[in-house]
């Protein structure tokens, strides 16, 4: 927690300081400025909301001001038609109505990515439109007058309440995008897989960005609604979700300096195109090719580039690698075996696994076992099938043949993120989350609450001093090692590590490998590592496994297995047979 | 045929130059290997050779005439052919469609299909149903069936047995002896010193040693050397990783 | 019911028409372009400028179509300039871009006035078991299955076909063969918005008071091209017609004020049920 308290800390100061400042300017003002200012904050309010689900999440949705409309709805319902429940209450209960209709948009979302959820969400823009427009659901129609109770009503009140809204959120979404939660949106916006594999609910992740935004847009839509007394159909039509979009794209709404300024420049720029008799379309024009420059140029709109000046004002974190070397350390080059009994389940079992694409067999009755506490190889020439092996280990294969087991009991049936707990695994690809700093990468991978001695451990065991530089401008390296170590946070009982020392030098594959052999020993867990390099494989693992167009052909002691003609037909080629 | 000279160039990623004031030759009709570790700026240099990144100071000459200004496919249709790393196929399209969009009015397909009879073989198929080896024996083909001048290959081992990649380099030699200008991209020198002429060899951005390669078989010291150059220091050590970074 | 049927023929031809445009789109350059409706509206109304100057329906038409084209040159020029290496959602989010500036347009353009669109049918029916069809909807109907089997063709048996499949997979490698993307991109721009001009001409209504609607086509279309997984152009043109004789449909029962939420509905029982067993299809 304290970790998390302190790296927020920044934002929270600045954001206190900008609406102080903002408070100082408007409170005094007179009537007009204050209630452009109010309109104007609310609006941010509704792009802290779209920049929790795109901005941070990734999710192209283009119906939050809809969902705006749900709250508009239950406030003139419950304050003005019935006189149920005052403001600000009715606020309150529009920001939780809005939740369930904001899940209802986010489980398309669980099925559909990308575009195909911005059609989803397109078409439910303009589902809403219409249902208010019909004017069946209470609240939707605009034959009523909201009247603020009179002590919102004193000079300055209701914008205060504004004020406090925003500030709150604001606060809220900071301190949520350093939390679990926030992570794991940032985690899913990169790679849904990625994510899972790192023990992240992908479900959960999604559906909390949608509930989220879904309850800001809700408050937003009840106060805009109460500023203006009452709101036609058209407040939330599907152009302006499309308008709100785009400006928050420039804006770069999913940071809160993002969304502050979302409002403040529609604020000013629709009054002053008030006060010079211009057409408000003009504004919209204007604000849609920036978004459009600002995707194109790719780097976070307007609160991009604020980051970009701060951090360019900081001085960068000092990084320096200290490679491991066996000349150093004398390991030797032949690892002993562990001894295991064969009533041992424990570890990781594979037991008969097929995997079969059409008529494609990708894996045919494979079996062998990685014993609790001890690093096993998997070798095998292009398109053996290690990859896949990994992939249904791990769950990324719907149907497969066959049983994988952990410490003894099966993992059919467990979803990804759950075989996570206890099975972790590396990819060939850098999935890490470039935004985020080698600690905050590390906490979402952890299934729990981390201490800062743990996180230390891993860096250590990495070899990694830099905590503050994110995690692209870092070297590969790093980056590799930050991967593997982010298996072992969650302290997992098997770690399958994916061609670890691929693109690496001489020297950093050594490196790497002395560090894989402390893996067992420091962390308790069994590894599995494909590899093609042979001379780490030999170096890190005592055992090897060796396939060949789905089979396993060998599992013997490196050495072995290496010399087993069999084995250097298939991989290792005449060249290495002829010397043996 | 046409000699390619690199001239000076410097190819950043970013703000990070990781090419710097490299200069090189590539004569026609021989197999100039560019060896280094990871991270010294060999793909990156071949990315600026071929347009897809533009570079940031020096020339690149095909024939004397500078191609560095061009686009990516005006460098093709002057002649060079590039094979990137990773075999970038065409998955969905089938080998003789791969094949088909790298050549040009007038030219077939027999020449590849005689130094690969196994995609003739396969033809019909859509290539990602090849192996690893086909795959990369179709990404040379199609370099190889548009005539280039010039042909750049990146790391054509990665990934691959060694029976497949010893299957692959005298394609490489009978590339050159057809007179193009080849520049061979190797992570593992001893496979590339093997059937090239002139080497050389990069560290963090700079040509740190150049020779000839029957020379350079006989100094693996001197090699080894010229890899590690520049990790002696901690600061060394610090410049190599951010170029890895930026690449 | 027949009669509803046929009505929402008229409408379903354009959602046909514009869905096989966006899958063409989706395919071959990457992108979900949720301007196609707004731009070919933009299309549309150049030809009421045309028609003001004298030339009768069809050079009206063939003159709009001609600046259809010219807009998708713009679009598809800027994609090609600024957005080869940007994603499928950052590319489809700059066209949300396009779409609200086209409408920002179409808004100064039809400014509430009330205008009649060349038709050059001149109006003509067809009657069909006792039930009047405009010629102008028939033609749309075929318009939007011949495109789709004409592209496919095309695609699948053209050089064309098969350096537009290479570019849509891996555009760097295809420059370095010496295709040329850019000039790829801007074709299918343009022919996709000449398509899109050319299918809102045939559905503009005698009187048009505002432009927003027109923009809007491109909710149904949208659902329409998912229906077909946004792959088949033959099964989105299909959802197009199904789309339109749904609302029709619908617009004729007592739900008909609901009758513009039906692509929402549609798509999200379709979608849900199709990729029902979808979890880690896709490569992300």
């Amino acid at each position: 927690m304290s970790g998390l308290r302190r790296g927020s800390f920044p934002s929270l100061l600045a954001l206190l300081v900008v609406m102080l400042v903002t408070l100082a300017v408007v409170y005094p003002a007179p009537k007009y400025w204050q209630y452009v200012a109010t309109i104007g904050m609310i609006q941010a309010l509704i792009g802290l909301s779209i920049g929790v689900v795109y901005g941070t999440a990734g999710m192209l949705s283009l119906c939050q001001v809809s969902l705006a409309a749900i709250g508009s709805w239950t406030v003139g319902y419950m304050t003005a038609q019935d006189h149920l429940l005052g403001l600000p209450w009715s606020l309150a209960v529009g920001a939780v109505l809005a939740v369930p209709v904001g899940l209802l948009v986010g489980l398309p979302a669980l099925r559909l990515r990308g575009v195909n959820l911005a059609i989803v969400t397109l078409g439910f823009a303009v589902a809403i439109y219409t249902v208010g427009k019909v004017g069946e659901v209470p609240g939707s129609t605009s034959d009523y007058y909201i009247v603020l109770p009179r002590w919102l009503n004193e000079k300055g009140a209701w914008f205060l309440a504004v004020w406090v809204s925003f500030l709150g959120f604001a606060a809220v979404v900071i301190l949520l995008r350093r939390s679990r939660w926030g992570l794991s949106w940032l985690a899913i916006a990169r790679s849904e897989r990625a994510a899972a594999a790192l023990g992240v609910s992908v479900f959960r992740a999604k559906l909390t960005a949608f509930g989220v935004s879904a309850a800001i847009a809700g408050w937003a839509g009840g106060m805009l609604v109460a500023t203006f007394g009452s709101a036609d159909p058209g407040t939330f039509s599907p152009f302006q979700c499309l308008s709100f979009f785009v400006l928050a794209v420039m804006m770069g709404a999913g940071f809160w300096e993002g969304a502050f300024a979302l409002g403040f420049f529609n604020a000013v720029s629709s009054a002053l195109l008030r006060q010079w008799n211009i057409s408000p379309d003009v504004a919209t024009l204007l604000f849609a090719i920036g978004s459009i420059q600002v995707l194109s140029a790719g780097r976070g709109g307007f609160s991009g580039d604020v980051r970009r000046l701060i951090a360019r004002g900081r001085k960068p974190e000092e990084h320096v690698v200290e490679l491991r070397s066996r000349s150093v350390e004398g390991a030797s080059l032949t690892p002993s075996r562990r001894a295991q009994s064969p009533e041992d389940a424990s570890g990781l079992q594979i037991v008969d696994l097929t995997v079969r694409y059409g008529a494609v067999t990708a894996l045919d009755h494979v079996s062998f076992s990685v014993p609790s506490r001890s690093i096993v190889g998997l070798v095998g020439p292009n398109g053996a099938g290690k990859s896949t092996l990994v992939d249904a280990c791990t769950g990324f294969i719907a149907a497969y043949g066959g049983s994988v087991l952990v410490d003894g009991a099966p993992q059919e049936g467990i979803p990804p993120h759950r075989r996570a707990r206890v099975l972790r695994r590396t990819f060939q690809s850098d999935r890490t989350v470039g935004e985020l700093s080698p600690p905050d990468y590390l906490r979402i991978s952890a299934a729990r609450d981390v201490t800062r001695a743990e996180l230390g451990e891993i860096l250590d065991f990495v070899g990694c001093t830099a905590t503050r530089t994110r995690l692209d401008r870092l070297d590969v390296r790093t980056r590799r090692l930050l991967m593997i170590g982010s298996c072992l946070v969650g302290r997992p009982r098997v770690a399958l590590i994916d061609e670890p020392a691929a693109g690496l030098s001489a020297d950093e594959s050594e490196d790497l490998g002395l560090r894989l052999i402390d893996i067992p020993d420091r962390f308790g867990a069994s590894v599995l590592v494909i590899e093609h390099d042979m001379e780490l494989v030999r170096l890190v693992c005592p055992e090897v496994a060796v396939l060949d167009f789905g089979k396993l052909i060998a599992f013997d002691h490196t050495a072995d297995a290496l010399d087993d003609p069999r084995v250097q037909a298939a991989y290792l080629g005449d060249e290495l047979a002829s010397r043996a | 045929m046409p000699d390619l000279v690199v001239e000076s160039v410097t190819v950043k990623r970013g703000e990070l130059a990781v090419v710097r004031g490299v200069s090189l030759s590539v004569p026609a009709g021989k197999v100039t290997v560019l060896l280094g570790s990871n991270g010294a700026g060999k793909s990156t240099l071949l990315d600026g050779i071929s347009g897809v990144i533009p570079i940031a100071s020096g020339k690149v000459t095909l024939d004397g005439e500078p191609i560095h200004e061009l686009r990516r496919d005006r460098r093709a249709a002057r002649g060079l052919a590039y094979v990137e790393q990773g075999r970038t196929i065409f998955s969905n399209l089938t080998v003789l469609e791969n094949l088909a969009v790298a050549v040009k009015r007038g030219q077939s397909y027999d020449d590849a299909f005689v130094l690969f009879p196994e995609l003739k073989d396969r033809r019909g198929i859509r290539a990602q149903m090849l192996s690893g080896g086909e795959q990369q024996m179709l990404v040379l083909a199609r370099a190889i069936v548009s005539e280039p001048k010039v042909l750049l290959i990146d790391e054509m081992s990665q990934g691959l047995a060694p029976v497949i990649v010893k299957r692959l380099l005298p394609i490489v030699t009978a590339a050159a002896d057809r007179g193009m200008a080849v520049l061979l991209v190797e992570q593992f020198a001893h496979l590339a010193l093997g059937i090239g002429d002139r080497a050389s060899i990069l560290s963090v951005g700079t040509v740190v040693l150049e020779g000839s390669c029957s020379d350079l078989l006989e100094r693996p010291d001197d090699v080894r050397h010229a890899y590690l150059q520049g990790e002696s220091t901690a600061a060394g050590i610090e410049q190599l990783e951010t170029r890895a970074a930026a690449q | 019911m027949f009669a509803q049927v046929l009505a929402g023929l008229v409408a379903g031809g354009v959602y046909a028409a514009l869905a096989v445009c966006l899958v063409l789109m989706y395919q071959m350059l990457g992108v979900l372009s949720f301007a196609q409706s707004g731009l070919g509206a933009l299309g549309a109304c150049s030809m009421l400028f045309f028609q003001s100057m004298g030339f009768n329906a069809w050079l009206s038409v063939g003159a709009g179509i001609l600046v259809g084209a010219l807009i998708g040159v713009v679009c598809g020029w800027l994609m090609a300039r600024y957005f080869t290496e940007a994603s499928v959602e950052t590319r489809s989010a700059a066209t949300v871009g396009f779409l609200v500036v086209s409408v920002a347009v179409g808004n100064r353009i039809l400014n509430g006035a009330t205008y009649s669109f060349p038709d050059p049918f001149g109006g003509r029916s067809v009657f069909i078991a006792g039930q009047g069809v405009p010629v102008s909807t028939l033609v749309e109907v075929a318009l939007a299955f011949v495109l789709a089997g004409g592209v496919t063709i095309g695609l699948n048996r053209t050089f064309l076909g098969a350096q537009l499949r290479a570019m849509s997979e891996r555009a760097t490698t295809a420059q370095l063969l010496g295709v040329r993307v850019s000039a790829l991109t801007v074709l299918v721009w343009a022919f996709a918005c000449a398509v899109s001009t050319l299918a809102l001409v045939f559905v503009l209504p005698t009187s048009t008071t505002s432009f927003p609607p027109l923009a809007y086509l491109i909710v149904p279309a949208t659902a329409a091209a998912l229906l077909g997984l946004l792959q088949n152009m033959y099964l989105a043109a299909a959802g197009g017609l199904f789309m339109g004789v749904a609302e029709s449909l619908v617009l004729a029962s007592r739900f008909g004020r609901y009758t513009d939420a039906i692509p929402f509905l549609i798509v999200v029982v379709v979608m849900i049920y199709w990729r029902r067993k979808d979890v880690w299809s896709e490569a992300r």
